[in-house]
């Protein structure tokens, strides 16, 4: 039936212009404009600068509250885990520059992970008035977080400066200027997790409850407390299950020059990665034309 | 000639009724399962190809039921019917929120609409970042944005809270931006869902001068929905009437009007005769 009206239409003459804009109903699977990315650069920047100033909005601390959350959980973590429980460590790294260092990273993870794989519930007022490509709003959050990960991980330098003077025995690699692609790679696993997420979730109110719960558990088995040196060798295995382990660990070791790397794991988490996005991407863009009827 | 700008052709609506609870889990595995091997949508009863929309059942009815029209550049066209005739759900499928479940739709040229109270502003932001926000929405650049700015805010009279966020505003406020938004900004169709009801006398009728020059001088395309006839038979030559999802009427405005106040007049009459029989039992 479309295909005759189509055929029909452009017959007529006085449809010289070409169509801006076609809806029919959404396919199973409908592949992303991307293109209309690039007419909306200018709403990603607003967006963007909207994330970064509506935080510190009414605090009075302002842009300080980034440093804060990886400072204040990395203090805790140097008496829990360093003093009180003495988790192994290699040898050589103050216990402050283990955990901010990945307390960092982490934060950049999990708060996107948070952010996105909720995208639905916390847009929706938004999505159902206006119109404009929906995958701007994770992209945005990415690049915000971005943002402020830039200024924690400059007040990472200043606190590894200070280590050093005092005595530290520790130095960063000339690998440290591959760290953006870690980053790189942080980014699309919350992107792609967070968006399968928040696809299979929006609808079951108590699915979506089991973020905070995957978060937590996240934090603990992705080598932030703990060197993968820590590991026993008979739960190694795990490590291929979780793709955020190589990237903390490959960036301590950037850092540091310690940690233990194993390339089958990096190639995994790689591999896990990409599935994550590609299913990430084909669940969004089947949900994003229908979430808006059952919310 | 015809310079159509909008096409709309055989557009139905689904919805379902009823709260999602048990089973639904389940029973979108079901449809999930069975769309995947393209085999028949167990929880479908609705006939999704054939010519006169389908039966609504197992929870589902259709809002919209095989709705078709055109509407050329500079029209102006008011959509008039009861509540929960479709109308705000036949605007929401024009402007890309929600989508079809059948049909096809075509158009030309940016849209800005207005839908139902609440605006797409984001309420920690004040009137000037939100300004530039909903620029940003309609696809606009920067230096785009900033030509128009001063005059949006003037017709607002939104004054020196242009600087407040958005949550401190009162609702006749926050309609003023947002027409006045929808106004200045480069839209050739302008989409609005019964928003004049907010403002104050004062305002709509500002807002209805504008809305005329605008048809008249600038050549934009007007969908204009609202309970109050004097303003749709002011602002609109044509009208649709919508009575659940089914277009009854495309005609000039006043004629859709009588219609749509006979038909009013006899179903009053039947309800009336309803209640006297159920008096009388
Ligand atoms: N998300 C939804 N889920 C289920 N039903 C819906 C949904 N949105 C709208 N409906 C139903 O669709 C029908 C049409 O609604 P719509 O909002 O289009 O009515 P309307 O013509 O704008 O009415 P009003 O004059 O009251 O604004 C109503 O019966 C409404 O309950
Ligand atoms: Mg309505």
């Amino acid at each position: 039936m479309n295909t005759t009206n189509t055929q029909k239409n452009s017959a007529i003459p006085d449809n010289h212009l070409p169509w801006d804009i076609e809806i029919t109903p959404p396919k199973f699977l409908s592949p992303l404009k991307w293109n209309e990315f690039f007419r909306y650069k200018n709403l990603l920047g607003l967006l963007v600068y909207r994330d970064f100033v509506v935080y510190y909005k009414q605090t009075i601390l302002g842009p300080l509250w980034w440093l804060l959350q990886p400072v204040i959980t990395s203090g805790v973590f140097v008496i829990f885990f360093g003093f009180i429980l003495k988790v192994p460590m290699d040898g050589g790294t103050p216990l402050m520059l283990f955990f901010l260092s990945g307390l960092t990273l982490w934060f950049y993870f999990s708060n996107s992970l948070n952010q996105i794989a909720n995208l639905f519930a916390s847009n929706g007022s938004m999505f159902e008035k206006v119109y404009f490509p929906r995958l701007i709003i994770p992209i945005s959050q990415l690049l915000s977080n971005l943002m402020k990960l830039t200024l924690e991980l400059i007040f990472l330098a200043i606190v590894y400066t200070v280590l050093c003077f005092q005595g530290a025995q520790v130095r960063p690699t000339w690998w440290l200027l591959l760290s953006p692609i870690i980053i790189f790679y942080l980014a699309v696993l919350a992107l792609g997790f967070g968006l399968l997420f928040n696809s299979l979730t929006y609808k079951y109110k108590d699915l979506s409850l089991t973020l905070p719960f995957i978060i937590q558990i996240g934090m603990f088995t992705s080598s932030v407390i703990h060197p993968v040196s820590a590991i026993p060798k008979e739960i190694l295995y795990y490590l291929y299950f979780n793709p955020v382990i190589p990237a903390i660990e490959l960036f301590r070791f950037m850092l540091t020059g310690q940690g233990t790397i194993y390339p089958d794991q990096i190639v995994t988490g790689i591999v896990v990665t990409v599935v994550l996005l590609l299913l990430g991407i084909m669940s969004f863009s089947y949900t994003e034309k229908r979430f808006i009827d059952t919310i | 000639m015809k310079d159509i700008v909008i096409q709309v052709e055989h557009v139905s609506k689904m919805y379902r009724i009823g709260q999602l609870g048990h089973g639904t889990l389940q029973k979108d595995l079901q449809s999930f399962w069975a769309r995947l091997w393209k085999r028949e949508d167990p929880n479908t009863l609705l006939e999704m190809n054939g010519q006169g929309g389908g039966k609504p059942g197992n929870g589902r009815f259709l809002a919209l039921d095989d709705v078709s029209f055109e509407i050329c550049r500079g029209e102006s066209v008011g959509i008039i019917g009861r509540n929960g005739a479709g109308k705000s759900t036949l605007l929401k499928i024009l402007s890309r929120i929600v989508t079809p479940e059948k049909g096809l739709i075509r158009m030309r040229g940016r849209i800005s609409s207005l839908l139902e109270v609440g605006t797409g502003f984001h309420p920690e932001q004040s009137g000037r970042d939100n300004i530039y926000l909903n620029g940003g929405i309609l696809g606009m650049k920067r230096h785009e944005i900033k030509r128009y700015f001063d005059e949006i805010v003037e017709f607002s009279e939104i004054g020196e809270f242009i600087d407040t966020p958005i949550k401190r505003y009162s609702s006749g406020m926050k309609i003023r931006l947002a027409f006045s938004i929808a106004a200045h900004f480069l839209a050739e169709i302008v989409i609005l869902d019964e928003v004049l009801a907010v403002g104050d006398h004062f305002f709509q009728q500002k807002c209805m001068n504008k809305m005329e020059q605008l048809l008249k001088n600038e050549g934009r395309t007007l969908l204009f929905v609202s309970h109050s006839m004097p303003s749709v038979q002011r602002m609109c030559q044509r009208g649709l009437f919508l009575d659940h999802g089914h277009l009854l009427m495309d005609a000039p405005i006043n004629e859709v009007a009588a219609a749509y106040h006979q038909q009013h007049l006899q179903s009053n009459h039947s309800a009336a005769s309803i209640n006297q029989q159920s008096d009388a039992a």
